[in-house]
């Protein structure tokens, strides 16, 4: 791999796949798009689906994993479906004590996300650590309103420090009747 | 063109042109306005965004605006706006701004009723000082980005929120 000392481009620069600003520390923003179409009985096409979509991120939330004390901001933006029926823009304080490795991450301190054709809550975000553990960490997580329709939805996602963390692990979502808790 | 297949850059760099950003994410770079306001009340902004099928069917876009006019911040801009395009009709309705944290902003998100470089465009409009003064707007959209560089910008004043384009 090539390291440039500097550079100054003359004309446009476009990354294939990331590009990060490692003065900043900010992750680049991560786009997800969902509809839950499965087809067994809780489907979003067969408009059956469950009202909120749940979305894991690589994230750990350990103090063994470099999080004890380390509160950064997770932020979302993104909407579903065609009219911002639900509309999310929101900042979180994600945080794990680094006493005993609880998570209290859970306070959404900006909350942007308007009054779509659900009105209030048309968003309801929720910020918590997965009950369980994928690829060995316990992760990040959180969960936004959807509508039971297969329509287009997408979100984008980042994080404020931490960014190195950003490919560790994959990124997972899914639907559930639960606002607080799936992963 | 050189293309690199990866690069970590040590000190800075410099972009004079465009940073188009990861195409994972699908965000176009911010694009910037600098105007003089003027007394008519309302300053009226033609994206490069096509506000038809070819790209908004049954696909919306965040239209983000941000800015101001006027020394004082008599003016703040700071919405997002959804933007669709019904896939059956090709009929707009994606004049849907869910987020609106400005100033005497009052946005409008519309579709041009004329084409411009054979398609029609979402277009917004926003409040003026009226006092001639400086204004700057920021603005970018999630989503769609492949269609950032394929028209001209332009902007004009109406006494309307729409209709301008």
């Amino acid at each position: 791999m090539a390291s440039l000392q500097s550079s100054t481009i003359a004309g446009n620069l476009t990354g294939a796949n990331y590009i990060l600003d490692n003065s900043t520390d900010i992750s680049e923003w991560y786009k997800l798009s969902h509809c839950i179409c499965d087809g067994s009985a809780y489907s979003d096409c067969l408009g059956t689906g469950y009202d909120y979509l749940h979305v894991r991120t690589p994230l750990p939330t350990k103090i063994a994993d470099g999080m004890g004390w380390n509160p950064y901001v997770l932020e979302v933006v993104g909407y579903h479906t065609y009219s911002a029926e639900c509309f999310h823009d929101f900042k979180a304080i994600v945080n794990t004590n680094g006493y005993d490795d609880n998570f209290y991450g859970s306070a959404v301190r900006i909350n942007r996300s308007g009054a779509g054709g659900l009105m209030t809550p048309a968003s309801s975000p929720y910020v918590y650590e997965s009950a369980t553990t994928y690829g060995g960490k316990k992760r990040l997580c959180f969960a936004v309103r959807k509508i039971s329709c297969c329509c287009t939805g997408y979100l984008w996602v980042r994080w404020w420090t931490n960014a190195g963390k950003r490919t560790d692990y994959s990124w997972a979502t899914f639907h559930s009747n639960s606002g607080t808790a799936y992963w | 063109m050189a293309n690199l297949v990866s690069t970590t850059i040590n000190g800075s760099v410099t972009i004079s042109g465009q940073m188009l950003g990861g195409t994972n994410s699908d965000q176009t770079p911010w694009y910037k306005i600098s105007y003089t306001g003027s007394t008519t009340a309302y300053i009226h902004v033609r994206t490069p965004l096509p506000a038809d099928t070819s790209y908004l069917g049954w696909n919306p876009s965040i239209l983000e605006v941000y800015g101001f006019n006027g020394y004082s911040g008599d003016k703040v801009h700071d919405f997002k706006a959804l933007l669709n395009v019904n896939g059956y009709n090709n009929d707009w309705y994606g004049s849907q701004i869910p987020m609106n944290d400005g100033y005497q902003s009052s946005p409008t998100a519309y579709r041009s009723s004329s084409t411009y470089g054979g398609v029609t465009r979402v277009c917004f409009s926003v409040r003026q000082d009226q006092n001639a003064e400086p204004g700057i707007l920021f603005i970018r959209w999630w989503n769609n980005s492949g269609a950032w560089n394929n028209f001209a910008w332009a902007y004009t004043t109406s006494a309307s929120t729409t209709g301008a384009y």
